[in-house]
């Protein structure tokens, strides 16, 4: 609308006020009126200024000056000293400190034509502004759809220079089954493992990418096993944020991504700080499971980090196990939600045998001698080992703590029996279970 | 409260008139001349959330703000959890006179319109829900943009993934609604879950009858400005016009004008949306993360938008993700447009700071609250657009063109 554009810039000031009686919201040039009031008000102005000098020759007081108040309007000023030459024809209207005030019938007369030019411009300009706001509201259905398109222009060049920022690509979006990540990586904290402001003492480190194959007709349930602190946690996640960035349209962090449409994504963590709703933690990790268990459908993707940890290890190893049980579906049933199942039970890899969509995957630890060393690379094959006493010697627990834990370990493990599949609960003897609260790694702590 | 016994004056009964009008938690604020007055309770009450000295005028407690300054305390009052309602003077003062006053606007969080009370980059929802055997109903209102979207579903859990998501700075439920939510048994999941939701955000109890489906109809489309609802897709039972009569009736109440900037009534659908429940978006920080902050969070991550508007789009986008391939591929496809012209994408990102935002200066115009420099910012966008139309169109897609005629609808 050219017409609008047009009109906008011949009417309105170059700054506008923020409040239309402050005045000079209207261009000069554009309505004679206004500017015939405005006119006015310079040549009074002009007026005035003659007066004083004027004034000041007749009355021979080079001081007198001619000025405004809001209370008294215009008046003449004449100061104590000078009070001897004031003309008869003065008429006074308030002492102060250092003078005099007088006016003049002249001066009177013509403060109430500028009073009077003020306030014809600005009910001028109030109607002129009115009338601009009427016709640019005429119009509002148009310009919203232009401020919806230069939105969107918005998000997605702004995601155009994200891409090339982080070298993001396109993912392929279809109406298959599988969830096919090469390379992916967490949009999150791989920007903030580059951040060297929130990584001060670390400096700039680069994020481990890794791959993700699922289908919900094929490789539908991924369990992936592996000590605490390895990255399982960031790893399930960044499956779920890539998805989620696919179907919004934006590319991924990825080297190379197919997604078939979810219906829904459902991320669970078993935490033990989550007291928003004042239950027990355990019962709202059994809620919000049990949520997901009645709402995914074949098109959902599921994210479940250590579904059980917030019960007994016997009972939350159960749980966990009849979960992924329940998700994949009886061993000849064809599909199931595509499922990320983060555990450190590793009893549960056993279910590979039975169940045929499951597949076992852990995160790569190297060990040197009796230290590990985490190398965040997710592979097919379960972990044969928890390496939970390791990561509490990397977590700072004291060396006489460590011993005693690996005398008992060796103790528990001699008496250890397999878990026996065909009963409904398993067997397993509790493994232990270490929480470290603080490590020097960047890629978890910044979760 | 009032002194019956004695005889008030005519300007403290003309205060009377109107603060007896008004529901509880709002503060009135009374104007005299430069300053706005606040006496009783609501000089008490405020003087403590403000740090205002407490006067006395004749014996009643007195507290005032200077007029200029009252941008500065309101959002202190609501904040508190306070509505606030503005009596101005409707005429020039003049000797020995009464001043005829009129109430202007009732602010609550939901509400406001003024920019320095809203967070540009955050969409700023008031909601309104009720939840009956035959599900939860739900509608949403932007007053600030004029987005208006109404939804029903037999499973709250469908909604509430947007509503969440949507993160509404006030909520409108019948009276009672936050005690059943907050007596609800652990199995009873859907008030379970209303309850988690309304304890994060203010909200306001109405009568049950402002919830009807039928009254609430009549409410929409009077405020619409509609004969039937059909242009807009919706049968005139649809469950959601209970709260989205509530919505509009609650508007009208507090803007003391009916709501000039709504148009449309879109039906949201949750099976058309990719939904991530509360606890999904929680776990996976796409909003806000472990820490409650906004920094560390998916949607900052991914931000690289230059306008407000952008910004707020990237947000809905976010909060209900579409199921339609043909859309997400479109977006995804410009994505790729614009990134194989590094130079092109750099001017137009140049060229986009500047346009201002457009949708709530129109909501601010359209509701009574005209500022000259945001009429000055209208010009400044369209003066922006016949060279960001030329950028768009020199890349020459389909999808680009098809941008750029949105744009053109007002170049």
């Amino acid at each position: 609308m050219p017409d609008l554009r047009d009109l906008l810039q011949r009417a309105l000031a170059d700054e506008m006020p923020n409040d239309i009686a402050d005045g000079g919201a209207i261009r000069t040039g554009f309505d004679p009126e206004l500017d015939r009031i405005h006119s006015l008000t310079t040549d009074n102005k002009t007026w005035l200024s003659d007066l004083e000098s004027a004034e000041q020759t007749r009355t021979g007081i080079r001081s007198l000056k001619v000025k405004f108040t809001n209370n008294f309007g215009y008046y003449i000023e004449v100061t104590k000293a000078n009070l001897h030459l004031v003309p008869e024809d003065y008429i006074r209207r308030q002492t102060t400190v250092g003078g005099e005030r007088y006016v003049t019938p002249d001066l009177k007369e013509k403060e109430k034509e500028i009073l009077h030019a003020e306030e014809n411009g600005l009910a001028r300009e109030r109607d002129l502004f009115a009338e601009l706001v009427a016709r640019v509201l005429d119009d509002s259905i148009a310009l919203a759809q232009s401020a919806d398109a230069l939105a969107e222009l918005d998000v997605l060049a702004g995601w155009a220079v994200l891409a090339r920022e982080w070298d993001y690509h396109q993912p392929e979006l279809d109406e298959s089954d599988v969830l096919e990540i090469t390379e992916g990586r967490h949009p999150v904290v791989e920007q903030m493992l580059r951040n060297p402001a929130a990584n001060a003492a670390r400096g700039s480190q680069s994020f481990v990418p890794n791959d993700t194959t699922l289908a919900a007709s094929d490789a539908q349930l991924a369990l992936i096993t592996g000590p605490n602190m390895a990255g399982k946690s960031t790893y399930i996640r960044q499956v779920a944020l890539i998805t989620l960035l696919a179907q919004v349209g934006c590319w991924v962090p990825a080297t190379k991504c197919r997604i078939g449409l979810v219906d829904r994504i459902f991320s669970r963590v078993g935490a033990s700080d989550d007291l928003a709703r004042g239950n027990s933690t355990f019962m709202v990790e059994m809620n919000e499971t049990a949520n997901i268990l009645n709402n995914a459908s074949h098109r959902s993707l599921i994210i479940l980090d250590e579904i059980g940890r917030g019960t007994s290890t016997y009972d939350g190893l159960s749980i966990a196990w009849a979960v992924v049980e329940h998700l994949h579906g009886a061993a000849d049933s064809e599909s199931g939600p595509r499922t990320l199942f983060a555990t450190h039970y590793q009893e549960l890899t056993q279910l590979e045998k039975h169940l045929p969509r499951l597949r076992n995957f852990s995160v790569a630890v190297k060990e040197w001698n009796d230290d590990i060393v985490f190398v965040r690379r997710v592979v097919p094959g379960a972990a044969d080992r928890s390496y939970g006493i390791q990561v509490a010697r990397l977590a700072g627990l004291p060396l006489t703590v460590i011993d005693r834990a690996k005398t008992i370990l060796a103790k528990l493990e001699s008496d250890d029996s397999d878990v026996d599949l065909a009963a409904p609960t398993p067997r397993a003897k509790p493994k232990k279970k270490i929480t470290v609260k603080t490590a020097d790694d960047a890629q978890l702590n910044l979760l | 409260m009032p002194p019956t016994a004695k005889k008030l004056t005519p300007m403290m009964q003309q205060y009377f008139e109107v603060r007896n009008g008004l529901p509880k938690d709002t503060i009135l604020l009374f104007r005299l001349g430069d300053f706005y007055e606040m006496f009783y309770d609501d000089a008490k009450v405020a003087s403590r959330i403000l740090g205002l000295t407490l006067t006395k005028r004749q014996d009643y407690p007195m507290a005032g703000i200077p007029y200029h300054a009252a941008d500065n305390y309101v959002p202190k009052l609501l904040a508190a959890g306070r509505k606030v309602a503005m009596c101005e003077q409707a005429e020039a003062a003049s000797p020995g006179k009464l001043v005829k006053r009129q109430l202007t606007r009732i602010l609550s969080p939901g509400t406001t319109l003024d920019a320095n009370q809203l967070d540009a980059a955050r969409n700023h929802y008031l909601c309104a829900l009720s939840l009956d055997k035959a599900g939860l109903h739900a509608a949403w209102l932007d007053l600030s943009t004029g987005e208006f979207r109404i939804a029903t579903d037999p499973r709250a859990e469908n909604l509430l993934p947007v509503l969440t998501a949507l993160d509404p700075a006030e909520l409108l439920v019948i009276e009672g609604s936050v005690d059943a939510w907050a007596e609800a048994h652990h199995d009873e999941t859907a008030l379970q879950d209303l309850h988690a939701f309304g304890t994060e955000r203010s909200v306001t109890e109405l009568p049950g009858y402002q919830f009807e489906t039928a009254t609430g109809a009549r409410a929409v489309m009077e405020t619409l400005g509609v004969l039937n609802l059909e242009g807009f897709g919706l049968a005139e039972t649809h469950a959601g016009l209970g709260p989205a009569g509530a919505l509009v009736t609650y508007a009208t109440d507090n803007l003391c004008a009916k709501p000039e900037n709504l148009r449309a009534l879109q039906e949201y659908r949750s099976a058309r949306t990719l939904l991530l429940d509360p606890a999904t978006l929680r776990n996976l920080e796409v909003f806000s993360s472990s820490r409650g902050t906004r920094e560390g969070a998916l949607i900052t991550a991914v931000n690289r938008t230059g306008t407000a508007a952008g910004a707020r789009l990237l947000e809905r986008w976010l909060a209900a993700p579409t199921l339609d391939l043909a859309e997400i591929q479109r977006r995804s496809a410009l994505v790729g447009e614009l990134l194989a012209e590094p130079m092109r994408l750099g001017e137009l990102r140049e060229l986009l700071a500047h346009v201002r935002d457009i949708p709530r200066i129109l909501g601010r115009l359209q509701n009574r609250l005209r500022n000259p420099r945001e009429l000055g910012g209208v010009r400044d966008t369209l003066l922006q657009l016949p060279d960001l139309l030329a950028h768009l169109r020199s890349f020459g897609d389909e999808g680009a063109t098809h941008l750029a005629d949105y744009v053109a609808r007002s170049a």
